[in-house]
């Protein structure tokens, strides 16, 4: 089998320092690169010109000069999908700005189209109203026109089955690329707190993840100690929780940590990890913790169930995780910590995830991955002539999502 | 022309004052005489309500017309339009009372247009759209006919929430109004003023919470005065140039809301293979108070839609013809449509999803 030309199209580029996608492109080129022919678009505002590399891991670099994110991303996104489509076999498109784009590339292009949903961004209260609608359309350009999509999470699978009647496949992250630290000397006189047992969140500090509720309830719980790692003075948001936890003993806040080194050592350190995204699909930063084997406290939102399997432990708001942190015992940490060990050796490895991806770029080069969900005799033959035949159940299937 | 000014102001305070004081009468005696809407699975509203507007109004006017002469010149001079307003409110009164069959309401309201497109009240010019100026006799009456019977039953079809179809009829009518004047029909802008001040007062106790309905007494009433005046008022030779230019523009934008929303309701209505006339909810209406699930919202938004139309109308005709202009209206409330439809899936979604993640 001669080897596919495959593009990477939405994110900011690589070799990367953070970011989920970015993360996942990394990884990929580093496991596939003797399988695929790929190329990686890249934004040239991150990249200065003086030290990009032509290629990293066997992919090839192309630099655009605009913003991965937020109002450049559709240009972006439009030009290398654009650009792609001279060479590659199968466009693998991260995010669903240029969404509007692909009916069109689908109609005139015979390339094949994956599409990455990445949670459900136009629910997100952080955009406005006009922007909420384009993605909510963007989206449902991206699915209808992609010839398989991708979802990083039971949940939305289901979501896109309900919406779309199609069928996603899950690939979700890997996080085998942290690793257990254990603590040198001057790490103590660097981070005084490692000598107390704490609980640990590393996050984006925005509301819908929750920093507020995790706050509220340690700064009622003298004898707990929390560490927050996340960018405070990013937002207002983050200023004003800073002003305010600021004179807890036991709420420590730090800024942006980037040595992974440093992370990972205070991370794999930590008693139990709080975890309070609400926003769709599988965090890259709940499965490193789970990697970790660290117990994990989530918030009760389906993505995190589904990620967690279910056997973390949930809260909804403060006072349930005073609860729980004050009432769980260190042997069912030690119990939790292991089960989500064993489900991240299991499920978050890179080499599972990029076997994944292989797999699916191979199988969508040779035929359009089926998008029905019900089976054809039930939407081609009449309800009347199937009940004659006495095979009516073939009409009505119960969905895997119509949980009961 | 003072005097006629006095004139004009007291018969519309008296309307006013007559219709204000007399509607809580009204609601009184409704209860006697069963005429009550009741609430069923598809209406909008969850208690009975009686059903009294469209009497109010005629009421009024038959009390004003023994009060003020000119109103009564102008009634009885001519005979086929009073005579059919008032076998028209009777009609919509006892189809409020009794459910008449629409097939003969349809057939009542063909034979009073027949009427009064043979008095003389008839559309004869295009006045140049399309290219078109005089048309033959038989178009003539065919057109008015079709022209009366369809505003009457679209304004029929827009009540349908609290305020809506009193609001409209009072724009439309406030518009004609202010034409006649100009064009020095004295007599019409008499009549007008008479009913606009009912109406006022009828709005009082229906916008929301409503104490009382219009009824299809009421909606025929009001949809057949507004289409036969806007009818003889572009027939009118021509006092005013400006205003004979313009005045055929401004009532298709007055009637383009009503008239277009019934047709998009009867086409999505035929596309679903039922008939135009099955009672569904998916009028502007409807999608709005799906929307904004507040009546006085809807009716608002819908007044402000409607009283832009016509004031858009009005300015674009310096610019554009009035073929142009009806089409763009067309377009415009069809995309519209198209937008709630659009906002209504997204607010459905979002909701579904919230629910669906704190499960």
């Amino acid at each position: 089998m001669d080897k596919k030309k495959l593009a990477i199209i939405g994110t900011a580029g690589i070799p990367s320092e953070y970011g989920g996608f970015e993360t996942l492109v990394e990884h990929l080129t580093y496991e596939l690169n003797d399988k695929m022919n790929m190329t990686v678009y890249c934004s040239g505002k991150k990249y200065n010109k003086e030290g990009r590399k032509k290629s990293h891991n066997g992919a090839r670099l192309v630099y655009l000069p605009f913003h991965a994110n937020g109002f450049q991303s559709i240009i972006y996104d439009s030009i290398s999908i654009l650009h792609a489509v001279f060479y590659a076999d199968v466009l693998l498109v991260l995010g669903v700005s240029a969404g509007l784009l692909l009916p069109l590339i689908r109609l005139f292009t015979g390339k094949k189209i994956i599409t990455s949903i990445d949670g459900l961004e136009w629910k997100r209260s952080k955009w406005n109203k006009m922007t909420r609608w384009f993605l909510w359309l963007s989206e449902w350009c991206a699915v209808k026109a992609s010839h398989a999509n991708i979802a990083d999470n039971e949940s939305i699978q289901d979501y896109t089955a309900m919406r779309y009647g199609s069928l996603s496949n899950i690939i979700e992250y890997g996080a085998d690329h942290v690793m257990p630290v254990k603590p040198q000397e001057d790490d103590y006189t660097r981070y005084p707190f490692l000598v107390r047992t704490y609980a640990i969140k590393v996050c984006r500090i925005e509301p819908e993840n929750n920093i507020h509720i995790v706050l509220d309830a340690f700064a009622a719980m003298d004898n707990y100690n929390l560490v927050v790692v996340g960018n405070w003075n990013a937002s207002e948001y983050g200023i004003a929780l800073r002003e305010k936890y600021s004179t807890g003993k036991n709420i420590i806040m730090l800024d942006p940590i980037y040595n992974q080194r440093d992370i990972n050592m205070l991370r794999s350190n930590a008693v139990v990890y709080v975890h309070g995204h609400s926003a769709g699909g599988t965090n890259p930063s709940l499965v490193e913790a789970m990697h970790l084997h660290l117990p994990v406290i989530a918030f009760g939102v389906n993505y995190n169930r589904t990620t967690t399997e279910g056997k973390a432990l949930y809260f909804r708001t403060s006072e349930d995780l005073k609860k729980i942190v004050s009432g769980v015992r260190l042997r069912e940490l030690k119990q939790t910590g292991a089960a989500m060990g064993a489900i991240a050796d299991r499920r978050y490895k890179w080499s599972v995830i990029a076997g994944k991806y292989l797999y699916l770029v191979n199988a969508v080069c040779d035929n359009s991955i089926a998008h029905n969900l019900k089976p054809s005799a039930g939407r081609r033959i009449s309800a009347s002539h199937l009940a004659d035949i006495g095979i009516s159940h073939l009409q009505t299937t119960a969905l895997f999502y119509e949980k009961r | 022309m003072t005097q006629n000014l006095y004139t004009f102001v007291a018969l519309f305070v008296t309307s006013f004052i007559i219709a204000l004081a007399g509607y809580p009468l009204l609601i009184r005696l409704s209860a006697k005489l069963n005429f009550t809407d009741k609430p069923n699975a598809r209406k909008v509203h969850k208690q009975p309500v009686p059903v009294v507007g469209g009497i109010g109004i005629i009421a009024t006017l038959a009390l004003l017309s023994l009060l003020f002469p000119e109103l009564r010149h102008t009634l009885t001079a001519n005979y086929a339009v009073s005579v059919s307003l008032l076998v028209l409110a009777i009609t919509g009164v006892l189809d409020d009372r009794f459910d008449i069959s629409a097939k003969v309401r349809l057939l009542i309201q063909l034979t009073a247009a027949y009427a009064v497109a043979h008095s003389g009240i008839r559309i004869t010019t295009f006045h140049g759209y399309m290219g078109i100026n005089e048309i033959p006799v038989g178009f003539q009456y065919a057109f008015t006919i079709i022209l009366i019977a369809g505003v009457t039953n679209a304004v029929n079809l827009v009540d349908g929430i609290d305020g809506l179809a009193g609001s409209l009829a009072l724009t439309n009518i406030g518009v004609l109004t202010i034409a006649s004047f100009i064009l020095g029909e004295t007599g019409i802008a008499m009549l007008l003023l008479a009913v606009a001040g009912a109406l006022l007062a009828f709005l009082r106790y229906n916008w929301r919470p409503a104490r009382i309905f219009m009824g299809d007494g009421g909606s025929l009433f009001l949809g057949f005065l507004m289409s036969v005046t806007g009818i003889y008022l572009t027939e009118v030779p021509a006092v005013n140039s400006v205003v004979q230019d313009e005045l055929p523009v401004v009532l298709v934008a007055c009637f383009a809301f009503p008239v277009v929303d019934a047709l998009r309701v009867f086409a999505g209505r035929m596309q679903k293979g039922r008939s135009p006339f099955a009672a569904d909810k998916t009028h502007m209406h409807h999608k709005l108070i799906q929307h904004f699930l507040l009546h006085n919202s809807a009716t608002r938004r819908i007044l402000m839609l409607h009283m832009s139309l016509i004031v858009g109308a009005l300015v674009l005709h310096r610019f554009i013809s009035m073929s142009m202009i009806s089409v763009m209206l067309l377009v415009f409330i069809m995309l519209y449509s198209l937008y709630l439809d659009f906002a209504q899936n997204f607010s459905v979604w979002y909701r579904k999803i919230r629910h669906y993640e704190d499960s």
